[in-house]
């Protein structure tokens, strides 16, 4: 928008060649256009480095919003993004909720791979209903909440508002829905593609092939068998509150965002041992099932919403809104403990509570410096790549954040 | 195009002092062009947010230098003030006495609006503003499916129509127990009732002075509601029965069907309001649309997107097509078009129009959106083109004449205490001006 306003100039000044004030003069050119060019750094960034247990800033710029596509990572625009996903291959990719997009880190830039401008549900032709599918980038989406590596390649892409579950296979670029169709309550004991769900925030994959889903206003966990038959294993359906520690799954009562506009909440995750854990976010705990066992209990949370209780035992300690759960490669579940703008890490062994990165403070602060004592802003999600490194979903802050060092073994 | 100044210099150095500080001039310069600055007659201009550029931006500073995500409408107060829809920060934000940006209702964050200090609340998707007789702000809260009054001077929020229920109920009632899927747009008439466009219900609905709410417009005797199903079948002759059941009894094989569908079409023109046809947009992936404004003699203007129309009701409810045509009876094959400027307004062809506004003089204004400009319907009836490139999505920078700068979905339009045009370039991220 600028070129059409520089005016060429041609008038030589005696004593001095034209080509002198024509060099000079594009030299002030490009100062004064650099000077006030705000978003041209003067310098490369800084790389992300240092002692293990350093954070710095990986991807977003911290400005809310969408600023077109292909831009270095670390000048994007991201706004409030939920999670991170990273593939086995390394390729990394961001729920960026706000923008109602999929975006992957290519190289240095950021690139939109599933979603398009329009908010919405699926490409106008509904070709996505069905395999192969449509181009990522012709697929409308209502606010996204999760991306998942699945064992074939593809990425499971859990879309929160369109009430649905897509895969997204990053070969073809192609998106299609495999399961879920209008808001509702349905389909058990049938095929899971048919079924109605409501709202689900988040799915875990079993271990044998199947999925568990965080079914957020239908306030239960579903569960999809290898065979795709899809069944509800814990939670009351529409029945939120708190119940069921000691109890059977079915009749145990969780608390997620409900009404008709929630914003998101509740996630869910499974241990080496097939135990399904759930991030009973409204009543500030983590909850265990057992589904073999038919039990259920608290691991942490005292279900008072606050900070507290670090070094000791999850269930003493307090927790405020818990978002994101997913287990590290040190075998700990690690929680976006995102109203106390924290990430904490529970031992569901001996359950043992810390707090791994965030100072509280709801700012944006402490890059390059230790994690524990930088400022994140109501971080939902937690993430590890494939060295093993710890990923913030610095949500507030619409930033990735990356903790040097591979979390090790216990 | 701006021109240097041409002054005689003496002295080498001082002409090039002169000339650095030219260019930083002309390179930070935030107003784009002289037309904007001059307020040339037909020049469109940025009003607000930056061209391109979405995002959430910050509140305290200038209109330009902000930013909004898919803006839907503008609506000036009683005070003068522009307040905007950004829709998917989920805000209204307004440009203060100061000249700043200043955010008035919502957290942003998704929530059911609830009660309270409109700071505190948190919207889903709001979609228009109008004010109330005594100076308050009534806002069309969509996916919240409420329409709340908002106090500038307390800044409290309080709903006073719809339940939050995404359903259709409540007619006869109070208006705080009815039941809105969509409300998109609130306008008062002379008397001070509240019209209300329940969109996905395609139905105008108002709230009387007794404060009971009743459907204007829509949907005719024939509709059954969605508790129902209506099943038609072949007889022994051949003849088509067809059956009106209760969907929970509908153990009588003969009334097992499909469910009803919504009260959607097209149809009485020439006739009143509860026996006419809308179609405006509903389901999973439905914009906003259907928004209305009325002018001076209490008539009602709706831009009923689906049929490619502009529909009025008249004071005592007569129908017709105001601007717009299109099939005999709702065709979902027909996209609309682009045609007809220069002709009467209701022999032209519109694209999916999401809003009109009513200037003083009878001037009506529609956001044609699916042609990505603003169609003009002077008094006498003539159509014609007055921003944006129609058939052609854009993004133009601000400063030349507005019919030769595309616009992308403008959803949004209105007309200023000043008698210029603003328009929501929603794809745009802007919020323009047409000098009139």
């Amino acid at each position: 928008m600028r070129g059409h306003k520089t005016t060429q100039q041609r008038t030589a000044s005696k004593g001095l060649p034209a080509r002198w004030w024509a060099a000079t003069l594009a030299a002030l050119a490009a100062a004064a256009l650099a000077a006030c060019d705000t978003e041209t750094p003067a310098t490369p960034p800084r790389p992300c480095e240092g002692a293990d247990g350093t954070i710095c800033t990986v991807i977003g710029n911290g400005e809310a919003g969408f600023d077109g596509d292909g831009n270095p990572l670390l000048e994007s625009n991201l706004y409030w993004p939920i999670d991170v996903a990273v593939h086995p291959d390394g390729r990394t990719w961001v729920i960026d909720w706000n923008n109602h997009r999929v975006r992957e880190a290519q190289g240095d830039k950021l690139q939109t791979v599933v979603g398009s401008d329009t908010l919405g549900d699926g490409p106008d032709d509904h070709s996505d209903l069905t395999p192969a599918g449509a181009v990522g980038t012709l697929v409308n989406l209502n606010h996204p909440t999760q991306l998942v590596p699945m064992d074939d390649g593809s990425l499971l892409l859990v879309a929160w508002h369109n009430h649905k579950l897509r895969k997204y296979d990053p070969l073809t670029g192609r998106v299609h829905v495999v399961v879920g169709g209008g808001a509702g309550y349905a389909g058990d004991g049938g095929a899971a593609k048919g079924a109605q769900l409501d709202q689900p925030q988040a799915v875990a994959k079993d271990g044998k092939g199947g999925l568990y889903i965080l079914d957020q206003r239908n306030q239960v966990v579903r569960h999809i068998d290898q065979d795709g038959v899809i069944h509800t294993v814990a939670g009351t359906v529409k029945g939120d509150g708190f119940a069921g520690d000691g109890l059977k799954p079915l009749e145990a009562k969780f608390s997620f965002p409900k009404g008709s506009n929630p914003p998101p909440g509740g996630w869910v995750a499974v241990d080496a041992k097939g135990r399904v854990y759930i991030s009973d976010t409204l009543n500030h705990r983590i909850r265990r099932v057992d589904l073999a066992a038919q039990t259920v209990e608290t691991i942490a949370g005292t279900g008072e919403a606050g900070y507290g209780g670090d070094g000791g035992k999850g269930p003493e300690a307090k927790l405020n809104n818990p978002r994101k759960i997913t287990f590290g490669p040190d075998g700990r579940l690690y929680i976006g403990d995102e109203k106390n703008n924290r990430i904490r890490a529970l031992d569901v062994d001996t359950l043992t509570i810390t707090t791994v990165a965030g100072d509280g403070k709801a700012t944006f602060a402490g890059d390059f410096g230790p994690a524990a004592k930088a400022s994140l802003w109501r971080p939902i999600g937690v993430s590890f790549n494939v060295k093993g490194e710890m990923l913030i979903v610095d949500t507030y802050n619409h930033r990735i954040r990356r903790v040097i060092g591979t979390i090790g073994g216990k | 195009m701006r021109v240097m100044p041409n002054a005689a210099v003496s002295r080498p150095l001082s002409r090039l002092a002169a000339l650095a500080a030219g260019l930083a001039l002309v390179a930070c310069e935030a107003d784009p062009v002289d037309a904007c600055a001059e307020k040339t007659k037909g020049t469109i201009c940025d009003f607000m947010g930056s061209l391109g550029k979405s995002g959430l931006g910050k509140d305290g500073v200038t209109p330009l230098q902000g930013r909004l995500y898919w803006p839907q409408d503008l609506t000036f107060g009683p005070d003068g003030l522009p307040y905007v829809l950004d829709w998917n920060n989920h805000r209204v934000r307004r440009v203060n006495a100061a000249g700043l940006i200043e955010t008035v209702i919502g957290t942003g964050e998704l929530g059911d609006a609830p009660d309270g200090p409109a700071l505190e609340t948190r919207l889903n998707h709001p979609t228009h503003i109008s004010f109330s007789p005594t100076g308050d702000l009534v806002l069309s809260a969509w996916h919240n499916s409420k329409v709340a009054r908002v106090n500038l001077q307390t800044g409290t929020i309080k709903s006073f129509c719809g339940t939050g229920g995404r359903s259709y109920g409540g007619d006869g009632g109070p208006a705080e127990k009815a039941v809105l899927d969509l409300p998109v747009a609130a306008v008062f008439d002379s008397l001070g009732r509240l019209i209300i466009a329940d969109q996905a219900n395609q139905r105008l609905r108002r709230i009387e002075l007794d404060n009971t709410i009743h459907t204007i417009f829509g949907p005719g005797p024939e509709w059954i509601d969605e508790s129902q199903v209506k099943v038609c079948a072949p007889d022994d002759k051949g003849a088509t029965v067809c059956k009106v059941c209760a969907k929970a009894a509908a153990s009588d094989p003969a009334c097992k069907g499909e469910p009803a569908k919504r009260p959607s079409g097209f149809a009485g023109d020439g006739g009143i309001g509860k026996d006419a046809r809308m179609f405006t947009y509903f389901g999973q992936e439905a914009g906003p649309a259907g928004r209305i404004d009325i002018d001076a003699d209490d008539a009602i203007y709706l831009s009923d997107s689906g049929n490619h129309r502009i529909r009025k009701m008249t004071k005592d409810l007569q129908v017709s097509t105001f601007a717009g045509s299109g099939p005999a009876t709702y065709d979902a094959t027909y996209d609309g078009g682009f045609a007809g400027d220069g002709g009467p307004a209701n022999a032209a062809k519109l694209r999916s129009p999401r809003d009109v506004a009513v200037a003083k003089d009878g001037t009506v204004f529609i956001a044609d959106t699916g042609n990505h400009c603003i169609r003009r319907v002077k008094p006498d009836g003539v159509i014609d083109t007055v921003a944006g490139i129609c058939g052609k999505a854009g993004r133009d920078a601000a400063g030349s004449p507005a019919a030769a700068t595309r616009l992308d979905r403008p959803y949004g339009v209105a007309v200023g205490p000043d008698g210029n045009l603003y328009i929501a370039d929603t794809y745009n991220f802007v919020f323009r001006i047409v000098y009139l």
